[in-house]
Formats: C-alpha cells, structure tokens, sequence
C-alpha cells in the first residue's frame, strides 16, 4: 500500500512538470518575434519618398494594431542613403530600413562597400514615376523641347537631382537623353541633399531642371510652384491627365521607381515570418490603398522571399545599364 | 642486355622522387603565382583608385580647376603623388574632358578623346579598367572630383591615376623568383632523402634490386610445389609464413591459406618454435601425428647471430616403412620361390636314386603322392582362385611356408573373381602378406605348424581368413593389436596390422580378430567389391 501511494506521488510530481512543460512552450510560441520598440530608419530627410512611405507604415501600423509595440522613424540623412543603412546594419534590435535601386547603384558606382547582401529583405512596397520638373514661369516648354536643346549644346541646363548621382531620378532622365541623341557624359547635374532644396534651386534658378519622383513633385506641382513637363509611366495618370509620357514627347522609355523595407543581417526565421505576416495585413488595408492613391505609387509588393529574387535581379538589370554607358 | 632493360632501384626511386617533387612544386609555384598575381592586381587597383580618391578631395585641386591654373598650383603635387605610389601616370581633366595634368606635358590643353569618363561624369562613380598606352598597357583608377557648393554639390572633372602592368608583372616576377630559389632547395633535400631512402631500401633487400627478388621468389615457389617433402617456415614469433602444398596434403590440412597464423594452432604435436628460443638444429625426429609417423628436421634461420625463424622440412615414415615392407615381400616370394626350385631339385635327386635303385614300387608311389598334393593345391589355387596377384601370393607364401615346415593349407571351399580394379596390388599383398606372416610367426612355436588361408567372393564383400594353430591373442593385447608400433616382435616392428587396417578401411572394409577355442586366432578381412562413394 504504501509503495502504490509514493508511486502515485511521484506520478503528479513528474505529470505536474509535464503540463508545466508544455505550458511553458505554449506561452513561448504565443509570444511575438518583436518585444521592444521598433525603429524605422528613413535614410533621407522629412518630406523625402522614404520618409514618407516609413511614416505610412508607422501610421497604418498603429493605427490599424497591427503591432504592439511602439513604432518610431528615424531620419538618417547623409551620403544618398549610405549613412542610414551603415547604422542599420550595426544594430541588432527591431531596426527597419526603408531602400530603393539606390542600394544597389551606390555599390556599383564604387561609392559604397554596403550591398543588397548586407540586409535581412522584408518587402518591396510600391512603384513610383519620375517626373521631369521646371519652375513655374521657366521658358522650357515641353520635354521634347528640353531634350532638343540639350542634344545641341548638352551645358544648356543645369539639372537638379537628390539625393545623390546614379540614383532612378538621373538614371531616369539619363535613360530618356541617351535616346534623344544626347552626349550624357556633357550633362551637367546639380547635386542636392533632398528634392525640397532641388525645388529651392529651381526657384531661385540656380538649375533650370530637375528631375524626381512623382510623389516628391506633387507637393510643390500642387502649390503651383512647378510645372511637369513628362511622366516615366506608360500612359497618362488619371488623376494627373494633363502629363504627357515620355512617349508621346518622341521617347520610348517607361521608368518605375521602386522603394522597399529590409532589415539588419541575420534577422531570425520568426522575425521575418512575424514582418511577413504585418506587412501583407498592411498592404491589405484600405489605409495603404488610400495612401498608395495620395502619392499616385502603385502597389509593389513582394514577401521577403520574393524581394530576395528581386533584388538580385534588379542588381544584374542595373549592372548592365551602368556599364552601358561605360562601355559605350 | 635483358639486365640493361631493367632500371636499377636507385634511379627508379630517385626519378619517381623528384619528379614528383618537380611536379608539386611546379603545381604550388603556379597556383602561389596566380594568386600573387591577382593579389597584386587588386592591390594596385585599390591604390590607383586611392590614391585619385585622395588627389580628388585635395582644395587645392578644386580651386587650381576653378582657375583653370593647374600648372602652377597642382601640379607639384600631382607629380609628389606619382612618385609616392610609383603610379607611371597622373591625369587630371576638368568637366569638358580637357587634360590640365599630364606626365607628357605636350598632352596638357588637349581634349581626352579616350570616352572613358561616362562612369565619372554622369553618375559620379569610381571604376578601375585597363586601356593601352604607348609604354603598354596600364591599371586606371579613375574617380570623379565632387565639388561642395554648399547647397549643392557637383562633379568638376576627373582624376585618373595609372600603373603600368608591366610594373606590377616585374614586382610579380621578383617574388616568384624567390619561390624557385626555396623550390630548388626543396628538389634539392627531396633527392638527397631519395638517395637515403634507396640506400635503407637495399639494406633491406640484400643488395637484391626488386626483379632479381621477385624472380627468386617464383623459383621458390616452384621448387617448394615440386618437392615431395613438407616443408614449413615460422618467424621470430612463431607465426607461419610458409607452407607447401606436399606439407598441407601430409598432414591432412584443408587447402586454406595458413600463412599469419601462429604454429601451434596448426600443428600441436611439434613445438617448432622451441626452436626459436633454443637455437639449434634438430635432425631426424620422429613425430606422430594424426597416427602417422613424420620424420622431421628443424633448422633454426640465423640472421647477425639472432634466430629470426625456422625452417622445418619433413617426411611421412609410415609411407616409407610400407615401401621397404613392399620391397622384403617381394624378396621373401623370390626367396621361396628359390626354396621351392631346391625342394624340387631335392625331390628328383630322390626319385633319381629311387630308380637306379630299381624301386620302382616306391618311386612310382612317391610320385602319386606328390602329384596328389600338388593337384589339390593348384586345383584349388588356379581353378578356384582367378585372382593372378592372390595366385602369386599364394604361390610364393607356399614355397615360404614349406621352407619353414609349416603346413599352409588353403581352404577347399576358397573362390575368387579377380579383384576389382580399385583393391591395388599394394593393397592386396599387404593384406594378405602381413596376415599370413603374422599367422607364420604365430605358429612358428608350435609342434603342429598349420595355418588355414581362406578366401571367399561370392557375395557383395571379400572374405579373406587367416587361421593359425598358435596360442592365440591375449586379452590385453586384443585392444592394442592395430595400433602403430604393437608388436611382438620387438623395437621398430609392428607396421604390419597398422598398414593392414589403415588399407583395409580406406578400401571401405573391416577387420576382425577372433580365438579360435583350441587356441589359435582367426583375422577376418572383409573387403566390399564396389567402390565406397
């Protein structure tokens, strides 16, 4: 008798450290990947494409409980992107960066050791157009005009871009010169930090163009400070009908802007399953539609893995652009 | 001239050293060479592209461009530059692609027709690529200069600096070189340890190069296959390294390979490795072993004073001893035979004398009486034996046993076929030879001398019977009788019913022993007609 009941003891004993056990590791999978404040860097100053687009994830985030926690974004400004992801790839906490071809190019032009490898990929967002801006009162006229004038004398214009040389603005408007005859080397191009002091320059004429994605020129097009002579997309926008394409002003070129979000190297699986799973609820939403129709983007999105194929892609598709013109 | 063919040992080995040595070496040497080479290129890529970097960012560059004076302000120190980093060339070129800085000055003002500036001008990149000069072709690490306005910033022109590839090849050169000075020495100690090596390996081969062996060890093993003798050989630890096939078949081993395995294990009976410890030469032993008698030697191998194995050769003695027993058979059958010619002679002196004497009453009686007797005999012996070996058997232990006075009576009832092809002729006399001799023995004591022969063949087995008139065989004897050296008759005998049992049960028959109740002993061979399977 007495051994049955020590048996029995010992039997709730172990079957108590059992469901201890398994209860333990029950509350672990319920836990999230991310347990602290997250910080998303937007490598570019306020008002920029990355500043935008990390604000409209922190909003839709937020706002929606897509997430717990705090979410923060960080502008690092500095060297076309390079000073933001240099910090991102030192941290190991919830860091978040915003990215677009500028990733890439920086690292082919020899400006930049940092490369798409360096990163954790999460997401490709969303797609823009370049647009071909002059100030308000500007003689240019049209774009085709512009191009004809350049192919004479290539130091007609001064040309403003941001944040930094072979980014998709340049590359964009380099793209559509070579097609009209232009010697581009002869180019002269103004760099800026940000297209708010590219729009300044315009104004006060330091340049006489710029060059810049839609969503950055919409704002100072709107306060009627700028004209647009030519989009990159493939057909005129509904909500900007009067924009010509760069078809129909003789040049067949259609140019999108991509932006997406990675993270710091050796992200864990359940960090990423946990970012895949946030951001597909997001671009679900009706927020990130209406934000998608606010800066005429157009959706872009890709998980993780596929942004991973994208990427290297898009590093063999640039490769080969750049060493055009070298080679030319 | 077939000699002359074959390579000696030494360059044998000492060719396949260094040419293997050679070859790694020559392997290591490209593959270091390869990577210097690329090493160095890169390196000097980083340096062209380093070194343009850090003439782009210089202020005075800036301001020399600006004021279109680069040959009082700059060059100085484009030149300090070139010399520093051993570049051959400096180039400076402001946004129009005209050359401000040049090592041939009368390039200075011209426009670069060379369009290797697109990756510069447009995107502000830095790029490292080759091109042809007129002192060959040289490594470029062109960088843009960036100028800082402030509010914006703007690429001014370019800033190429150039090495020549026959520079790096030359400093490229000079390392390698070094590497086949140290390779030399490496050949160099390969040969010498090559030469210690085919010394140590001669040592070890008696001075004997490797065919010479080679052809000593298949005469060896024909000659051990074509002796008749076992032979057998340990090592200093007492494991076997050779033996022969006569060996295996003597000592009834399987035909497996026994060669590794410790002496003992096969051959209990005889310690060959005492022979290790004691050293010396054991002749003419007698072993016994699986019941038959082996005549061994023993002969220590001694090497620089040590016993390293022994070499053991033997021979089967009851084979031996059954010949010499063959070999007295056959004599003792011409001996009667001789015996009878003289009985005979004696029988006609007798008849002779009879007759001169006139008594022809007797003669004529003697002569009935002879050829009564001998009729009997032969009827029964030649109509009633058809064996031809028995006959002659017979015939020679007749002579042997008138010679003794022994009456050697051979059973009316005897019939015989002739044998069949398998009982050998050896086989039969020893049977028969041995039991006769041993019932002559038996009897030779004995007042009434009689042994009754019998043989029987009607059925599926043949009956041989030897009866005797002796004293019969004691009980104690009884259990002993076919074992290997019973006997009576003293040392060295008592082969006899050993041979005749071991014929007799390979032949697939028995053997019985009986007393008769008189005294006497009766030997019963029973031999089956038919091949055992």
């Amino acid at each position: 008798m007495n051994g049955v009941r020590t048996m029995g003891k010992k039997m709730i004993v172990v079957f108590t450290l059992f469901v201890m056990l398994f209860a333990g590791c029950s509350l672990k999978e319920k836990q999230e990947a991310i347990t602290d404040e997250v910080t998303i860097i937007a490598p570019s100053s306020t008002g920029g494409g990355w500043d935008i687009t990390a604000r409209a994830i922190q909003d839709i985030l937020m706002s929606e409980n897509l997430i717990d926690e705090d979410i923060r974004v960080l502008n690092k400004i500095g060297a076309g992107g390079e000073l933001g992801w240099k910090y991102t790839q030192q941290q190991k906490d919830h860091v978040l960066a915003m990215n677009s071809s500028l990733l890439i190019t920086n690292h082919l032009l020899g400006q930049s050791k940092i490369t798409y490898k360096d990163f954790t990929p999460i997401a490709t967002l969303a797609t823009e157009w370049e647009v071909v801006i002059v100030s308000k009162d500007s003689s240019i006229s049209s774009a085709k005009s512009l191009m004809e004038n350049l192919k004479e004398t290539p130091h007609a214009y001064k040309i403003g871009v941001s944040p930094r040389l072979g980014n998709d603005d340049q590359l964009s408007f380099v793209l559509a010169g070579k097609q009209a005859g232009v010697q581009p080397e002869e180019l002269d191009f103004f760099v800026y930090e940000n297209s708010g002091q590219v729009v300044d320059a315009l104004l006060k004429k330091q340049i006489d163009v710029a060059t810049m994605t839609l969503s950055e020129a919409k704002k100072y097009y709107d306060l009627n400070q700028v004209k647009l002579l030519v989009i990159s997309s493939d057909e005129r926008l509904k909500e900007l009908p009067e924009i010509p394409t760069w078809s129909e002003e003789g040049i067949e070129l259609v140019f999108e802007h991509w932006r997406g979000i990675m993270g710091p190297p050796n992200m864990t699986k359940d960090e990423i399953q946990f970012w895949d799973r946030t951001i597909e609820k997001m671009v679900r939403t009706k927020k990130w539609e209406q934000t998608l129709q606010k800066y005429m983007w157009k959706d872009f999105y890709k998980n993780s893995n596929e942004t991973s194929k994208f990427l290297e892609e898009q590093s063999k598709m640039y490769e080969t652009l750049m060493r055009a013109y070298r080679e030319d | 001239m077939n000699k002359l063919k074959k390579i000696p040992l030494q360059t044998k080995i000492l060719g396949l050293i260094s040419t293997l040595i050679l070859l790694i070496i020559i392997l290591l040497a490209s593959i270091f060479a390869y990577l210097q080479s690329v090493d160095t290129r890169n390196q000097v890529k980083q340096l062209a592209l380093q070194s343009a970097k850090t003439i782009s960012l210089m202020p005075e560059l800036r301001e020399a461009i600006e004021k279109k004076d680069l040959e009082a302000h700059f060059r100085p120190i484009a030149e300090q530059v070139k010399d520093q980093v051993n570049a051959a060339n400096i180039i400076i070129e402001n946004r129009e692609e005209i050359i401000y800085s040049h090592a041939n000055p009368s390039q200075i003002g011209k426009k670069n027709v060379d369009h290797t500036n697109y990756h510069a001008l447009i995107f502000g990149g830095s790029n490292n690529f080759e091109a042809e000069r007129e002192q060959g072709s040289v490594l470029i690490g062109k960088v843009p200069i960036i100028a800082d306005y402030g509010e914006y910033t703007r690429v001014i022109g370019t800033v190429s600096v150039e090495f020549l590839e026959r520079d790096i090849y030359q400093n490229i050169y000079s390392r390698i070189k070094t590497i086949v000075i140290a390779s030399l020495i490496v050949l160099l100690l390969g040969i010498i340890g090559g030469i210690f090596l085919t010394k140590s390996i001669r040592k070890d081969t008696m001075g004997l190069e490797p065919h010479e062996i080679s052809s000593l060890y298949r005469e060896r093993s024909a000659i051990l296959l074509s002796v008749k003798e076992g032979i057998i050989a340990i090592d200093q630890n007492g494991l076997l390294t050779l033996i022969n096939h006569s060996a295996k078949s003597m000592l009834n081993l399987k035909d497996e390979d026994f060669i590794g395995q410790h002496v003992n294990h096969v051959l209990q009976n005889i310690k060959i490795d005492d022979v290790l410890q004691t050293g010396k030469t054991i002749h003419n032993v007698e072993v016994l072993i699986n019941e038959k008698v082996f005549i061994f030697n023993l002969i220590p191998i001694i090497e620089n004073e040590h016993v390293v194995g022994v070499v053991s050769s033997f021979r089967d003695k009851t084979e031996l001893k059954k010949l010499i027993d063959t070999i007295s058979e056959v004599r003792d059958y011409s001996e009667g035979l001789r015996a009878q010619t003289h009985e005979y002679a004696n029988k006609l002196y007798l008849l002779s004398g009879l007759l001169q004497l006139e008594r022809y009453e007797d003669a004529f009686e003697f002569i009935q009486k002879e050829s009564a007797i001998h009729q009997h005999r032969n009827r029964i012996l030649f109509n009633q034996i058809h064996d031809a070996n028995v006959q002659a058997i017979l015939l020679g232990k007749l002579g042997k046993a008138s010679e003794k006075k022994i009456i050697l009576e051979i059973d009316a009832d005897s019939y015989a076929d002739p044998l069949p092809s398998h009982i050998e002729v050896t086989d039969i006399i020893t049977i028969i030879g041995n039991l006769i001799d041993n019932a002559f023995d038996a009897v030779a004591h004995q007042k009434e001398k009689k042994v009754t022969f019998s043989i029987t063949g009607i059925g599926n087995d043949i009956i041989i019977e030897v009866t005797d008139n002796g004293k019969g065989i004691s009980e104690d004897v009884l259990h002993s009788l076919f074992s290997l050296g019973s006997s009576s008759k003293g040392k060295n005998r008592g082969y006899g019913l050993f041979n005749v049992k071991r014929i007799v049960e390979s032949l697939g028959g028995t053997i019985e022993v009986n007393n008769e109740k008189n005294g006497g002993a009766i030997f019963t061979v029973y031999l089956p007609k038919k091949v055992l399977e």
